[in-house]
């Protein structure tokens, strides 16, 4: 009997815990017991950002972490937040396939530090928070502090002549409500989930940056099981996927509800709207490059090759 | 020999104080680029955090030297001299011990960062042995000092232990 | 089973007087070796520990507080609120209660806040023939205030290990501290009421209050500074810290020109001192921590009491008993580190508000402080009152059914605590 331990930084609620539940019965169901799976929630042992080093030391055999985690070690991975690159359910759907050019090189990358990526965890596109009306154009952030969770948002924010400030998830909602910060960005689920409509009033609905979990297990431990074992863990991880993948456009669909239920606005920007933004922050794709090399590049023009 | 490692863990903690003193310049001028200016710094949030690694590691065999680290001591302190000299010996082997363990794994995580060039995915990306060496750095100035205290233990009398504390 | 062996690990390690840090941290080691996990998240817990922005706040606010108490804003302090109530029945006990609390608004700590009025109190009260026991009594539990009135070190852990936002922990604290400090002052009138032992304080006139006022205003206006830019949300906590840090070395050094370079240093490295003990035993807990959830001890707690106890008041009645057991014996880290974890996934079922808990948490804590045999604001004001541990002890009974009384009037009006974040 082998057990699987999984590190996982949010709530077992959240829908990321949801499908590492469904992961869970699915294993454990498949090798009659012989795997099992135990899960870490709402960062019991780990936070997220330690997750790659975790997992890849082999102090834990699984974890779950948003991919910009590996940012730093690996800039490439950034270009799901390079702004609007993949800023449809389809691009990002083209983006992630198994056959993806994208999908395939970062999953190489990370494989070199350690971890195999299991699978990818959707969890929605980023969305920006107003308060006072929706923020059409650049010009409407012009000025103002901005709430960022990355690296590569932070240099869009400036590249459109806001300033970006790095909050965690959990003091979002007191920079809203006391202003620490103007305005914002999130997954639109987060909305929902830390009730920010208390503190925000507008939506709108960019769609600027894809935000992907990706399922680690330790390169060793992966190695150390039998064939039959390896396959009945990828069978349900691509079963996994797919239902969160799917179940995702209706999970958005709800928040956005939700969230327009509870009185906010929400905007959906106009073509030129987008053209806008885009062409704004044009200079976060050549600092994207700089940092994260020949991978970068590949990359960029793989996802050009997807737009068409 | 014994005094060098007390004179070498004095000036570490002197450092580690003067490291919190920056922090609390770094966080002052944020505050001040952020209301004042409009610019928040990129740098001061994390740089004040990697001082706090810093800080906080390379002064505990400070505070172990000055015997400030917060036990319950009642006790301990009935017993005899024999006793207590028995309860400190006992603790300082333990916490050497400890040293030994957070040294060897924190060199371990160090040297993989150094192997794979793992960075912060912050918006300075520093490299992340630069914080992680704080640990075994730190926890074996703090098994020096145990171990100084050990050799010192025959001859010095037991300490009466006080109950620390800021709360 | 295995969760009873564990404690009584715990409570023999501690018991043979091993730094906190180290037992709750090697002891962690042990089960990790023994449970076949790897020792590497020794190390990986030390790290994470101190890799934590908000923790920053702890250096920070005993920095402002230690620049303060060296810059001798205490004794200006105690004379302009005795200027104003000191002729009151029990009016030097009145400032006393009124002196920790507004010194509680620039202080995080209890022991501070007791040692620092203590200084100056004490003496006061003991020449004006007030019962000495009541005195220091009354300093040991006044200091308590300090963690209860924002800012607050146990807040910033609480919010640190339940991931509850501190500024909300903080403004919490402000209704049940203010609450607390009249209860103390009702108190202390009353027993002056029916107490013959003292002498009543000539009353100051205009110009002796203005004076004493105006050199104590710099401090107020800094607490004011804080406690509303928290409010408002100028600052974060740590910023507030900061900020507070920066504006009392600009107080005492500039304005009153009482902090010299060497009680600059001074400060500096208590400062460093006490946050290095405080860190260290949270790292310690951390590594016990991440230990006991890999044996899933937390986990099967919270199952056992989401699956026995279904109202909120046996539960919080237990957790009150446990917690006033606890404290005679514990500090408080170690009391809030050890519990949280395991009692924060039970909060929610049984909808209690984790804010409103950890007020609850704070007053208990602050009991532990001041209930024999350990209880380290008996043993600071022992020191600062030079006196006996029993004649103090003698003096805090009183304020320990008031504090419980109070636990019992925030429970059935729950808003004394939530209504300034949530509701103002
Ligand atoms: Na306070
Ligand atoms: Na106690």
């Amino acid at each position: 009997e082998t057990t699987l331990r999984i590190t996982l930084q949010l709530p077992i609620k959240s829908h990321l815990g949801q499908n590492l539940l469904a992961f869970e019965k699915e294993v454990e169901e498949k090798s009659g017991g012989d795997l099992q799976v135990e899960i870490y929630p709402s960062a019991q042992l780990y936070k997220d950002k330690e997750v790659p080093q975790a997992v890849g030391s082999g102090a834990i055999e699984m974890g779950t972490a948003s991919i910009t985690r590996f940012a730093g070690t690996i800039p490439a991975v950034d270009i799901f937040y390079v702004p609007f690159m993949f800023n449809s359910e389809e691009m990002v759907r083209k983006a992630v396939a198994h056959d993806s050019p994208i999908r395939s090189a970062i999953d190489k990358e990370i494989l070199g530090t350690g971890t195999r990526v299991l699978w990818w965890q959707a969890y929605g596109g980023a969305i920006m928070l107003s308060k006072g009306g929706p923020l059409k154009t650049p010009d409407d952030v012009k000025g103002k502090k901005v709430r960022v969770f990355g690296k590569t948002l932070g240099e869009f924010v400036s590249a459109v002549g806001g300033s970006p400030v790095l909050t965690s998830g959990s003091e979002q909602y007191v920079a809203y409500q006391r202003g620490t910060v103007d305005a914002g960005m999130t997954g639109v689920s987060g909305v929902k989930s830390r009730k920010l409509w208390q503190v925000m009033d507008t939506i709108t609905v960019t769609n600027h940056a894809d935000v992907e979990f990706l399922v680690l297990i330790n390169e060793d431990v992966w190695q150390g099981l039998s064939e039959e074992q390896r396959q009945i863990i990828a069978a349900a991880a691509r079963k996994v996927e797919a239902e969160l993948r799917d179940k995702m456009a209706k999970i958005e669909a709800d928040a956005y509800e939700a969230a327009k239920a509870e009185g906010m606005g929400v905007y959906t920007p106009t073509a030129a709207e987008i053209d806008a933004w885009r062409a704004a922050s044009a200079p976060v794709i050549e600092q994207y490059k700089e940092a994260a090399g020949d991978l970068g590049a590949k990359l960029v023009t793989e996802a050009e090759k997807l737009r068409n | 020999m014994l005094k060098l490692i007390d004179r070498l863990n004095d000036a570490f903690g002197w450092l580690a104080a003067a490291a919190f003193v920056a922090v609390g310049a770094m966080i002052t001028y944020e505050v001040i680029m952020r209301y004042v200016f409009l610019a928040p710094t990129i740098w001061a949030e994390e740089m004040s955090r990697f001082f706090q690694i810093w800080a906080t590691y390379i002064a505990a065999a400070y505070v172990l030297r000055h015997r400030q680290l917060i036990a319950i001591t009642i006790l301990v302190n009935r017993l005899g001299p024999a006793g207590r000299r028995i309860a400190d010996g006992f603790a300082l082997l333990w916490i050497l011990l400890f040293c030994g363990v957070a040294v060897f794994y924190g060199l371990d995580i160090m040297l993989e960062s150094i192997r794979l060039g793992r960075a912060t995915s912050t918006m300075l990306s520093v490299p992340q042995w630069m914080t992680e060496i704080a640990i075994p750095l730190g926890f074996t100035l703090l098994g020096l000092q145990a171990l100084a205290e050990l050799i010192r233990l025959p001859k010095n009398p037991p300490a009466v232990g006080e109950d620390h504390g800021e709360f | 089973m295995e969760a009873a062996l564990i404690l009584a690990a715990l409570v023999v390690l501690l018991a043979t007087g091993l730094p906190i840090a180290f037992a709750l941290g090697g002891l962690g080691l042990l089960l990790l070796v023994i449970g076949g996990f790897s020792p590497i998240m020794v190390a990986q817990g030390l790290y994470s520990t101190t890799d934590n922005f908000i923790l920053l706040a702890v250096p920070l606010f005993l920095l402002m507080s230690n620049v303060l108490l060296k810059g001798g804003v205490a004794r200006d302090l105690y004379a302009a609120v005795q200027s104003w109530v000191g002729h009151w029945p029990g009016g030097l006990a009145v400032a006393t209660v009124l002196s920790c609390a507004i010194f509680a608004a620039i202080s995080g700590s209890s022991v501070a806040t007791a040692a620092t009025i203590g200084t100056a109190a004490i003496p006061e009260m003991s020449q004006r023939g007030y019962n000495r026991s009541f005195v220091l009594g009354l300093l040991a539990a006044g200091g308590t205030l300090g963690i209860l009135i924002p800012p607050s070190i146990p807040m910033i852990v609480y919010g640190v290990v339940t991931e509850e936002s501190i500024i909300d922990l903080f403004l919490a604290g402000i209704g049940p501290g203010l609450m607390l400090a009249g209860a103390f002052i009702v108190f202390s009138i009353l027993y002056a009421r029916f107490s013959s032992a003292y002498q009543p304080m000539p009353r100051a006139d205009f110009r002796e209050r203005l004076a004493a006022t105006w050199r104590a205003l710099p401090t107020v206006t800094l607490a004011g500074i804080i406690i509303l830019g928290l409010y408002l949300g100028v600052f974060t906590p740590t910023e507030a810290a900061g900020v507070g840090f920066a504006l009392s070395i600009l107080l005492t050094a500039v304005v009153l020109r009482t902090l010299d370079w060497q009680g600059f240093k001074d400060a500096a490295v208590d400062a460093m001192q006490t946050t290095v003990t405080i860190f260290l035993i949270l790292a310690g807990a951390k590594i016990f921590g991440k230990a006991i959830t890999l044996y899933r001890i937390p986990q099967d707690i919270s199952f056992l009491i989401s699956s026995n106890i279904t109202e909120p008041w046996v539960f919080v009645l237990i957790i009150c008993i446990v917690l006033l057991l606890m404290g005679f014996f514990l500090e408080a880290l170690s009391m809030m580190l050890i519990m949280m974890p395991v009692l924060h996934p039970s909060l929610m079922p049984l909808g209690i508000d984790a804010i409103w808990f950890g007020i609850v948490f704070v007053i208990m804590v602050e009991c532990a402080l001041i209930t024999p045999p350990v209880g380290l604001n008996l043993f600071v004001i022992q020191a600062v009152g030079k006196a006996e541990i029993g004649e103090v002890v003698a003096g805090v009974w009183p304020f320990i059914i008031i504090m419980l009384s109070s636990v019992l009037v925030i429970y059935l009006f729950p808003d004394i605590a939530l209504y300034i974040p949530f509701k103002l």
